[in-house]
């Protein structure tokens, strides 16, 4: 039997007045999954986007986040640079590729290669911890898209039979919908020697009607508001809640 | 024949003073639980559960003390035994599970390295 079947069995019970049960609430302790006690600032580098033009300029909405969120739930102090650093080498790896404006697939591809090289390079990092007095730095890979998640689905319906009994019809209909996904994977970097520390990836997907007029800009907040616990989660002890019964 | 009668009532007024104390602190225990006196609710789920080890509602009132103030391994031994005692309750195996499911986040997150700053 599953959790929820159990908590809707117990939940009648309950609900049924039964005298003999107390529930109450829980809160246990989760540790961080880093242990960031060694460093006292952080920076927020940058993040490697796609070269697609996009409705959401995701490097810089998730650096000014991230920002605020590590303000109000750390203790760390976020440095807040005019630029985030990692941007600017990444513009001029891409003045080495080519023109601005649109890429080639080689062009993309070879992008990418050059950013990934920079994500794994000690050596940059550490420069980078020189300039900032080495802080904890994030950095990372950020990809956001929308979809079209039209399709069939299982529709279950209760019709009445000539009899005027009801009865279940099973079938499917066909949906519109769109979906947006983010896609994360945070680097923690330590600056003072360049290494990578802890590497998170997430994934977070909404979906909509079709009819709903929803702006890309919002969905990727609704997405990021679902994946901020976890990227904290990363840097500061977080607290597991619920609730259990007590029996008399 | 009069020494057995005796003793069967001896045994059985010890088993209900028994029962008796345990349900008294639990009592104790569930009032102190709901003002958030884990320790004191944890001492009182103790003692129930000694009074009377067969009392599947102490075991499991001592698992949820325990896991509340994060003796995880503690609160696991005590779920197991209040589910040997009672296999059935579906409240004791809801709690076990929401537990197990927080313990597992928990063991996720330990298995990783741990850098050294």
């Amino acid at each position: 039997m599953s959790v929820s079947c159990r908590l809707a069995i117990a939940g009648a019970l309950a609900a049924a007045g039964c005298s003999s049960m107390l529930e109450v609430p829980v809160d246990t302790p989760l540790q961080s999954k880093l242990d960031v006690s060694g460093f006292r600032r952080i920076l927020i580098a940058g993040f490697v986007t796609d070269l697609e033009d996009s409705d959401v300029d995701l490097s810089a909405e998730t650096s000014r986040l991230l920002q605020n969120q590590l303000r109000s739930n750390t203790q760390l102090q976020v440095l807040e640079p005019d630029r985030p650093p990692l941007q600017t080498a990444l513009e001029t790896a891409l003045e080495k590729i080519g023109e601005g404006g649109s890429y080639s697939k080689d062009e993309k591809d070879q992008f990418r290669l050059e950013a990934d090289r920079l994500l794994q390079d000690p050596e940059f990092w550490r420069k980078m911890g020189e300039e900032y007095q080495q802080p904890l730095i994030v950095a990372g890979k950020l990809d956001f898209e929308s979809q079209n998640r039209s399709g069939f689905q299982p529709d279950e319906r209760v019709v009445r039979t000539s009899t005027g009994q009801p009865s279940l019809v099973r079938g499917s209909r066909f949906l519109e919908r769109k979906g947006f996904v983010l896609s994360a994977d945070f680097f923690f970097i330590d600056s003072k020697t360049g290494e990578l520390l802890h590497k998170e990836r997430f994934s977070e997907e909404v979906l909509y009607a079709e009819d709903q007029r929803i702006s890309p800009l919002s969905s990727y907040f609704e997405l990021m508001d679902r994946l901020l616990p976890n990227f904290l989660g990363v840097l500061t002890p977080q607290r597991i809640r619920g609730t259990r019964v007590l029996l008399r | 024949m009069r020494t057995l009668v005796t003793l069967f009532f001896l045994a059985s007024g010890a088993a209900l003073r028994a029962e008796d104390s345990s349900a008294r602190q639990i009592d104790f225990g569930l009032k102190v639980a709901q003002k958030g006196l884990w320790q004191e609710a944890r001492f009182r789920f103790e003692r129930a559960t000694q009074a009377d080890p067969q009392n599947a509602a102490a075991q499991n009132n001592l698992a949820v003390a325990l896991e509340q103030m994060g003796d995880f391994a503690g609160a696991r031994k005590a779920y197991d035994k209040a589910l040997e005692l009672k296999p059935d309750d579906a409240y004791i195996q809801q709690n076990y599970d929401l537990f197990r499911e927080a313990d597992d986040k928990r063991n996720r997150k330990n298995k990783r390295k741990r850098p050294q700053p």
